[in-house]
């Protein structure tokens, strides 16, 4: 795990240089956007008045309220579609920018923090794996993301990106809304003890509000398997556990596990939802914001939102060494 | 139907619930006693193979791999009571803590995959071991809750449940171990 400090130098010395260059560019895409504006809006203007002079000519008059006024809304179509040219011309403009300044300081940032670890900005965790987890358990309608980081953490192989998730609410008759499922960073980890069932540790919504009602409600639910009481009081109060198999449960959580969860919790990420599927652990840590976006109309070029950048990327990674995840001292290497 | 006979078979399908919920939470500590169970029988099917690969390199530790060939044989021999079972598995546990501690003095064994992946097997089922413990202490609690717990106590009064002990780590395993002894030993 990297420091600040060894960031700050990192920073002062790699990414400054890059910031610099990438400013240039960030200048010559503004002025590139502005000059797309300019030239869209002259040939829309040109195309308005050829409409207006050819209705002149045709029907006697620039407007005719007798008349289809044909080349006039022929000319507004073309207008329109030049607009819908612009916004996309534009829209690559600015997918180019991002695209390269991902490439230059997001990776730089990425192998900072370990060598082993690759970076790219357009991939993302599959749906497939994101199903797996069954953490969340809508029908996707819509799912994307980006920023994959993927490698190995001296023995834990780990994969995260962004993930948007979408699903279907139908609200009445044939009214049908998209809700979000999940909005954040969706984290893979190589497990580092073997197990058969399928384990859940959620936040502890119901207990927390309803106390000991809560906690029958949690019992009767039996979706994600029994429920899992375990014996350290604060982790009790933060989760609530549902799983195949109380023995193998307590196995995997260990009295350290469970400590360590805890502290993730507490510190770095307030909000955590993990499951334990097929010898992977999968933790889903959400986020309102978009994530890893440099601005296009700002300067990028400033210390405390590089610095952002690198602790989210940082902190993720960190969770293997947070929950020990390197220690292998089981039959699973 | 009489109010007097609706009261009774409210009262009689309550007995029978609170009957089967206590039957159920008894069921478990029995399974969560067997989970114990299942992983000692796998402690002791690794022993054999542990001594054969350690003695070749610890000539000095004969005594403790003699020690722990012995209890093995006496926990699996069948006709002992729970209390010396405990007893017996509390001095195997320490006697392979013993183990992996003198390993460190044995460079040569250290790097033998064979040994290592023993030893990793070891590892595992001691932290099973200690899960299973864990989910019968829990499987204990709750039992015991609904033992003591009005109005289910009235139930297993009648039927004769009694309260269950915990399982609890043995005065020599809280204190810390003293590795000198245990080659002495």
């Amino acid at each position: 795990m990297k420091t600040i400090e060894e960031f700050k130098n990192f920073f002062d010395n790699v990414l400054h240089i890059d910031l610099n260059m990438l400013e240039h560019k960030r200048q010559q895409t503004v002025k590139l956007i502005f000059k797309n504006i300019l030239i869209y809006l002259g040939i829309i203007i040109a195309l308005v008045f050829v409409g207006l002079f050819v209705n002149k000519i045709i029907y006697g008059d620039f407007f005719n309220e007798q008349e289809y006024n044909i080349p006039l809304i022929v000319a507004i179509v073309f207008s329109i579609s030049t607009i819908i040219l612009l916004f996309q011309k534009n829209g690559k403009v600015i997918q180019e920018f991002i695209y390269n300044f991902k490439k230059v300081i997001i990776e730089k940032i990425v192998k900072f923090i370990n060598e082993n670890l690759n970076y790219s900005p357009t991939e993302y965790i599959p749906p497939e794996q994101f199903i797996k987890s069954d953490i969340f358990r809508d029908r996707l309608y819509k799912y994307y993301g980006d920023d994959l980081v993927s490698g190995v953490v001296d023995k834990t192989e780990i994969k995260f990106s962004e993930i948007h998730a979408w699903k279907i609410v139908e609200s009445g008759e044939d009214k049908r809304k998209k809700q979000p499922i999940f909005d954040g960073i969706f984290f893979i980890a190589d497990f580092h003890k073997n197990f058969n069932g399928k384990y859940f540790i959620l936040p502890d919504f119901a207990q927390k509000r309803f106390g000991g009602l809560g906690k029958f409600f949690q019992k009767m639910s039996f979706s994600r398997g029994k429920l899992i009481e375990l014996e350290n009081p604060d982790f009790e109060r933060e989760f609530v556990v549902y799983g195949s198999d109380q023995i193998e449960a307590r196995y995997l959580l260990s009295s350290s596990m469970m400590e360590r969860i805890l502290k993730l919790k507490q510190g770095k990420f307030p909000y955590l939802f993990i499951s334990l599927v097929d010898s992977c652990l999968y933790i889903a840590l959400p986020f309102k914001k978009k994530l890893f976006e440099p601005s296009v109309f700002r300067s990028n070029n400033d210390y405390k939102k590089t610095e952002e950048f690198f602790s989210l990327i940082n902190d993720t990674v960190s969770i293997v060494e947070e929950l020990n995840l390197n220690t292998r001292i089981w039959t699973k290497e | 139907m009489s109010v007097e006979l609706i009261i009774i078979i409210a009262v009689l399908l309550l007995i029978v619930i609170l009957f089967n919920s206590l039957i159920a939470k008894r069921n478990a500590v029995n399974n969560a006693f067997a989970g114990i169970d299942a992983y000692l029988k796998k402690r002791y099917d690794l022993i054999p193979n542990l001594v054969a690969a350690v003695q070749k390199y610890m000539e000095h530790e004969r005594g403790l791999l003699n020690e722990i060939t012995e209890l093995r044989s006496r926990a699996i021999s069948g006709n002992i009571s729970d209390s010396e079972r405990v007893e017996l598995d509390n001095k195997i546990s320490r006697a392979l803590g013993a183990i992996n501690i003198a390993v460190e003095n044995y460079p040569d064994l250290k790097a033998n995959t064979n040994f290592l992946q023993l030893q990793a097997s070891l590892n595992e089922v001691e932290e099973q071991l200690s899960a299973a413990r864990r989910a019968y202490n829990a499987a204990v609690n709750s039992y015991n809750n609904a033992v003591q717990m009005f109005p289910t106590n009235l139930v297993a009064m009648i039927m004769g449940f009694k309260a269950r002990p915990f399982f609890e780590a043995s005065e020599a395993e809280r204190q810390n171990v003293n590795v000198k002894n245990l080659f002495n030993s």
